[in-house]
Order: structure tokens, then C-alpha cells, then sequence
């Protein structure tokens, strides 16, 4: 299938073979479970169960596959001097045309099957695609096709053979993740050259078992095992096993939860791995690659006008050993990875705080600045503590007042609590201006900086209750692009002098340098 | 700190805005304290309940229709010129926002039919991550505010929010209403 030419051949061409098989099994996946309801359903009538069986597996060996060869014959694309052809469907043809300038991002995906196989998912966006699903998604393309397909709608020229030894695998788990990366699989046809990028980085196995061990989805494995778990005992008549563990006693029912934990965290930082073994960040000219995923492997490329601001966000646990993770945010659609994360991106999973500025240039160069962070005035603490003492207080007395034998005020323990996340909350909150960048912070036990630039910001408000306006307070609000549609970044209970030159200093009426902090 | 922005809303919005709290708020509660009234003077409910909706009938009509519009009308205030949208909103929660024209992607009017009897429209101003919505201004300067034409100087802020825009000839439009 490879074209030593290095060009995507002329005239409409379909996608591998392979093609066909891929979808059978898709097929058939989606197959068993309406089989397996089907049965539970012919069980209850007179037809003898074999048979069904029988009916059932070769409805699947005749449909599946029949549907499969018919929608690869009636897939094609072409590529032409400067459009995208995709033709599909078999009874509602599907046509769509995407002109070449118009492509924003081309992202290359495997999962395990097609990645031994060699062949890739290709999806194309628009920058006016919706942000449900990519412009054009093109099935079972061999890797060495997709790397032409993806090198012609880029634009990128490729500018000879790769330089002996340009890369050079101390790492241990670069000697692992380096073969699986550059793994071709059984069609892939020959490597297309791109050429070296302008920047590149890659994760090594420090970064990545530390990032592993203090991933900060332990508790949503654990949530997501407990619901599944109980679901699945339910379904089964598992009340036995309720009653027994309720039997325990309290130091096994402890141990029993401590156990738990430690297997979702066990399972979190397995996750972790497997979604960045391999990570890379590139960056050649304007356009960013992020490579990552060890059995779902894939390749985001993402237009840097695409990027409308950076976030880097340290964990609690991350934040005790002073590393943090950089994400961007991006206008349109993005590839939902492996949690997901559909309108941000992982720029780095796991950082020193320190070098983040320097990652973040080099990534994005003369993206963002470092405006030095200004805390907020002292007045504005009694805000803080208010916005989380109060409610909690209200229910505290509730508490006290309606449960009988008085326990109900041990919740004023929680005031105490509240009063604390006030003052770590107003601790945190700081904001920066430099000429070209807005930087908020915030968070509680986590923390969040976001840089805004200038130029990317959308709208900028303050807005002002009485309360606030008797204290000579504001709270500050800029709206970005997110996704597809928007998001407003927020700082309360700024000095209302400063909220005021936030404003000037976006106003594109008065052309003044930084404000005055 | 700018000055605030000058421009207010059509004054006719007290109006239509009064009305519809009238139609929206004030009809259904006075509703609700008519059949109190009835089911009173029919011996089921004591006295006491119809008094009370009586008078929070009354309260709460005499807030969202005789005092909140214009408290409203007060408050807002817009402004366009060469390079931003101007605008401070809000009774309780005060909010200034700017929004650069270059970030304006598309402008309507909208009117209801309550807004339409008035001769008001509401414009809309769409920026890639956020809406604005100036409520009530007379359809002409709404219209001014939506046509592609550059704003003349004279128009004092009423001016077009897509000055980049390709002008069509026999829409003369936006041009100074003072």
C-alpha cells in the first residue's frame, strides 16, 4: 500500500481491507448483548432455544460482515489539488467536502486490534466543525497512508530523511514506549517523513510513576467501582454479601475500606500509565503534536491559533511535592481522550512548578508572559470566610436546634472546617497583569493558574454587589473560548481600584502599557 | 476608571416591562387571592388567608411591576463607539462589561409581541464565547446598532456594531437620529 512517491495518489480511493473486519467485530460487539436479550425473550416462547442460537449466529455471519463489505466498497475518499473527498454510506450517501485550507486538525487514533494491525483512524476538524464529532472521520487507513494524508492536508513539506541517531533512548521506559510508539504493525506500509520539530519533550519514567502515584483519581475509580460494584450485586442477588460485610465488625470494615482505596489507587495509577506511556509534545512551526497512550494510541495535533489560554493546575497531593500539570484550552472540537477531556488538553502530565514557565515557551512561544501575582486586600477575607462559613453555620444551628439529645451541635465542628477554606481560599486567590497576559489564581487544597492572553480574551466585566461596593471591592470576570462554546474565568473580591485597571487594561480604547498593580 | 456609559434604554421599556410583570406575576396572584376570596365567602377558608393574599398580592405587584422597571431602566446604561461595546446592568449585582467590536461575530434584534405593540427591539450582541442583550431600545436604534454601516460621529454611541462589514447600497441606515 505504500507510495515510495511520498504523495497521496490521485482519483478516489478506498480505505484498507481490514477495514471490513474491524467493523464485523464492531458489529458483532453490538450484537451479543441484543442476543443476549433476545434469548431471555425467545425463552419465554415455545421456540426451541438451539434454534434461536442457530438463527441468531448466522443472522450475525451473514449481516455483519455483509453490511461491512458494503460499506467499505462505499467508502472512499479522494484527495484532490485542494479539497477532501469523503464519500459514504450504503443506502444514505453521504458526501462531504472539506477544503484544504480549512482543515485546522488532522488526529490520528489507534486502538489495540488496529494498531497490530496498522491501520489508524483518521479525524479531520474545521475550525467551524460542531464540537460533537469531527468533520470527517476516515476508517482503516494504513498508518503509512494516514502519515500522507495527515502530511498533505497540513502542509507539511517533509524535508528529508530523519538524522541518524537523532534520537537516542536512555530512559527505561523510553526503551519501552519508543518501539511501541514508532510500532507500525502488519500493514502500515512505510514511514512518512516529516522532518525534526521545532521543540519536542517527552515524559521519562520519573515524571511518569510520579505522575501515576499521585494522579488525582483515586476517589473517582473508587466512586466508579463502588457504583458499579453495588450494581452488579444487586443484579446478581448480592444481599448476602451486604449482610456479611455489615457482620465485620469495625476493624475489618476499616480494613476492608483501606483495602479498597489502595486498589483504586493501584488501578488509578495503572490508568495513568497506560493513557501517557509514550507522551511527547511536539511543535513544529504553528502547529502542536501531542502523542501519547500505550493500547489506545494517539496523535492530537492542534493549530496554536486554536489555543486560547493555559492552565496549570497542581493537586493537592502534586502541590506537597511542587509539580503540576499544564493543560490548554482550546476553541472547537478536541479529541475526547481516554477521561474524556473534551475542551482542554494535556499539555504536560506532570511538571516541576518551576519548569512549567520555561515548558509553556517553548511549547507555545510568546503565547503567555509571567505577570507577577498580587493577593487580594485584606478586606476582602471576611468575604471568603462568609462565602463558606455562613451556609455551613446556618445548617450547623439547624442541626443543633432539630436533632434531639443535642448532638446536632457537634456540625459546629464544620464551622471551624468552613472558616478554614475561607482563609486557604482568600490565601490562594491572587491575580497578575504583564502587557499581554492576565494570570488568575485560585483553588482551595488544589490550585489553578490560569494565564489569559490579551489577545485571546473574548469579554472582561467586573461586577459589583452592594456589599462589595461598601467594601471597595469587585469581582472579575473574563470570558474565553472553550470548546465550543464559552467559559468565564472568575476572581471574586478583588480591590475594586484593580478591578478597574484590569478593565483598562483591556480596553482597546486607551493604549496603555501594564497597568498599575 | 472610564466613565460609565452614557446611552440609556428607550424609556417606553418601563412600560412593556411593567406590563409584562402585570401579565406574568400580578394577574396569576390576584387570581389566586380571588378564588381565596370566593372560597371565604363560601364558609371553607377563615378570613385570614384571603387578607393575607391580599396583601402579599399587593406587595409583591406593587415591587415587580411598579418599582423594579424602573429600577432597571435606572440602572442600565450602554455605550458603542469606534472600538467596544460599553455596557453596566444589574439592580442588585452591578456588572460592567467591555466587549471589543473586533470580537463582535453577529448582532440580531429580537421584540416580542409586547415589545413590537411599543415599537422597542432588543439587540443581541454574540461574541465567540458570550451573549449581551441590551433589552429595550426603540427599533430604530436597534436596527442602526445591527446594520453594517460605520457609526457617523453625531450618532452619539448609537452607532454599528459590525463597522468591517461590507456595505450594501439602499440601506442607508445608521446614520444620526438626534
Amino acid at each position: 500500500m505504500s507510495d515510495a512517491s511520498g504523495t497521496v495518489p490521485r482519483g478516489p480511493r478506498r480505505v484498507h481491507k481490514s477495514f471490513i473486519a474491524l467493523q464485523t467485530m464492531k458489529a458483532w460487539r453490538q450484537l451479543v448483548w441484543i442476543v443476549v436479550v433476545e434469548i431471555g425473550l425467545v425463552g419465554s416462547s415455545r421456540v426451541p432455544v438451539y434454534l434461536a442460537i442457530l438463527g441468531f449466529v448466522l443472522l450475525a455471519l451473514i449481516v455483519g460482515p455483509g453490511l461491512a463489505v458494503l460499506r467499505w466498497y462505499r467508502f472512499t475518499y479522494e484527495l484532490t489539488a485542494r479539497e477532501l473527498h469523503v464519500h459514504q454510506e450504503i443506502v444514505f450517501r453521504k458526501q462531504t467536502f472539506i477544503p484544504g485550507r480549512r482543515v485546522h486538525a488532522v488526529d490520528v487514533s489507534a486502538g489495540l486490534v488496529e494498531r497490530l494491525l496498522g491501520v489508524v483512524k483518521v479525524s479531520v476538524q474545521t475550525a467551524g466543525g460542531s464540537t460533537e464529532a469531527p468533520e470527517a472521520v476516515i476508517e482503516g487507513l494504513t498508518l503509512g497512508e494516514a502519515e500522507l494524508l495527515r502530511g498533505a492536508l497540513l502542509g507539511m513539506r517533509s524535508t528529508g530523511a530523519r538524522p541518524e541517531g537523532a534520537r537516542s533512548y536512555s530512559d527505561a521506559t523510553e526503551q519501552i514506549a519508543a518501539p511501541l510508539n514508532e510500532f507500525r504493525g502488519l500493514l502500515a506500509g512505510d514511514p512518512s517523513e516529516v522532518g525534526e520539530p521545532d521543540f519536542e519533550y517527552r515524559l521519562d519514567t520519573k515524571g511518569l510513576l510520579l505522575a501515576a502515584t499521585t494522579s488525582g483519581r483515586t476517589w473517582i475509580v473508587l466512586g466508579a467501582g463502588i457504583g458499579f460494584g453495588s450494581q452488579a450485586l444487586e443484579l446478581f442477588g448480592g444481599g448476602a454479601v451486604f449482610d456479611r460485610i455489615g457482620a465485620l465488625g469495625l476493624v475489618a470494615g476499616i480494613a476492608l475500606a483501606a483495602g479498597l482505596v489502595v486498589v483504586s489507587w493501584a488501578a488509578a495509577a495503572l490508568t495513568t500509565v497506560s493513557a501517557y506511556l509514550g507522551f511527547a509534545v511536539r511543535r513544529r512551526g504553528d502547529r502542536l503534536e501531542i502523542e501519547r497512550g500505550l493500547v489506545e494510541h494517539q496523535v492530537v495535533s492542534l493549530s496554536l491559533d486554536r489555543i486560547q489560554a493555559v492552565r496549570i493546575h497542581q493537586g493537592f497531593v502534586r502541590r506537597l511535592f511542587g509539580y503540576c500539570e499544564v493543560h490548554v484550552d482550546t476553541a472547537g472540537f478536541s479529541a475526547k481522550g481516554a477521561e474524556a477531556q473534551q475542551t482542554h488538553t494535556v499539555l504536560h502530565p506532570f511538571v516541576r512548578l518551576d519548569e512549567a514557565p520555561a515548558l509553556i515557551d517553548a511549547a507555545l512561544p510568546g503565547f503567555v508572559d509571567r505577570p507577577a501575582l498580587t493577593g487580594l486586600p485584606r478586606r476582602a477575607m471576611v468575604r471568603y470566610v462568609l462565602r463558606w462559613a455562613a451556609p455551613v453555620t446556618l445548617a450547623a444551628l439547624l442541626a443543633g436546634v432539630l436533632v434531639p439529645g443535642g448532638w446536632g451541635w457537634l456540625g459546629l465542628i464544620g464551622v471551624w472546617l468552613a472558616v478554614f477554606a475561607g482563609v486557604a481560599d482568600y490565601s490562594t486567590a491572587a491575580w497578575g497583569l504583564s502587557r499581554g497576559t492576565l494570570a488568575l489564581r485560585t483553588g482551595l487544597l488544589s490550585i489553578t493558574v490560569r494565564c489569559l492572553p490579551r489577545r485571546r480574551l473574548q469579554t472582561l466585566a467586573y461586577s459589583q454587589d452592594p456589599l462589595q461596593r461598601l467594601a471597595r471591592l469587585a469581582s472579575a470576570r473574563a470570558a474565553i473560548i472553550s470548546g465550543g462554546s464559552g467559559r468565564t474565568v472568575m476572581l471574586s473580591h478583588v480591590d475594586a481600584a484593580h478591578a478597574y485597571a484590569i478593565r483598562d487594561w483591556y480596553d482597546p480604547g486607551s493604549q496603555r502599557g501594564p497597568a498599575a498593580g | 476608571m472610564r466613565p460609565d456609559p452614557q446611552n440609556r434604554l428607550d424609556s417606553r421599556a418601563i412600560t412593556v416591562w411593567s406590563l409584562t410583570a402585570l401579565l406574568s406575576v400580578a394577574a396569576p396572584l390576584a387570581l389566586g387571592t380571588a378564588v381565596c376570596a370566593v372560597l371565604w365567602v363560601l364558609g371553607v377558608l377563615d378570613p385570614i388567608v384571603p387578607s393575607i393574599a391580599a396583601l402579599l398580592t399587593a406587595v409583591v405587584a406593587g415591587v415587580v411591576v411598579g418599582v423594579a422597571p424602573r429600577v432597571r431602566y435606572a440602572r442600565w446604561r450602554y455605550e458603542v463607539n469606534d472600538d467596544e461595546i460599553d455596557l453596566r446592568e444589574g439592580v442588585w449585582i452591578v456588572r460592567r462589561t467591555l466587549v471589543p467590536l473586533v470580537r463582535v461575530q453577529h448582532v440580531d434584534t429580537h421584540a416580542g409581541p409586547m415589545m413590537r405593540r411599543f415599537g422597542l427591539a432588543g439587540v443581541k450582541i454574540a461574541t465567540a464565547a458570550t451573549v449581551h442583550d441590551i433589552p429595550a431600545l426603540s427599533v430604530e436604534v436597534a436596527d442602526g446598532l445591527r446594520r453594517p454601516h460605520r457609526r457617523t460621529r453625531a450618532s452619539g454611541g448609537r452607532g454599528c456594531l459590525t463597522p468591517r462589514a461590507p456595505s450594501r447600497a439602499g440601506r442607508e441606515g445608521c446614520t444620526s437620529r438626534s
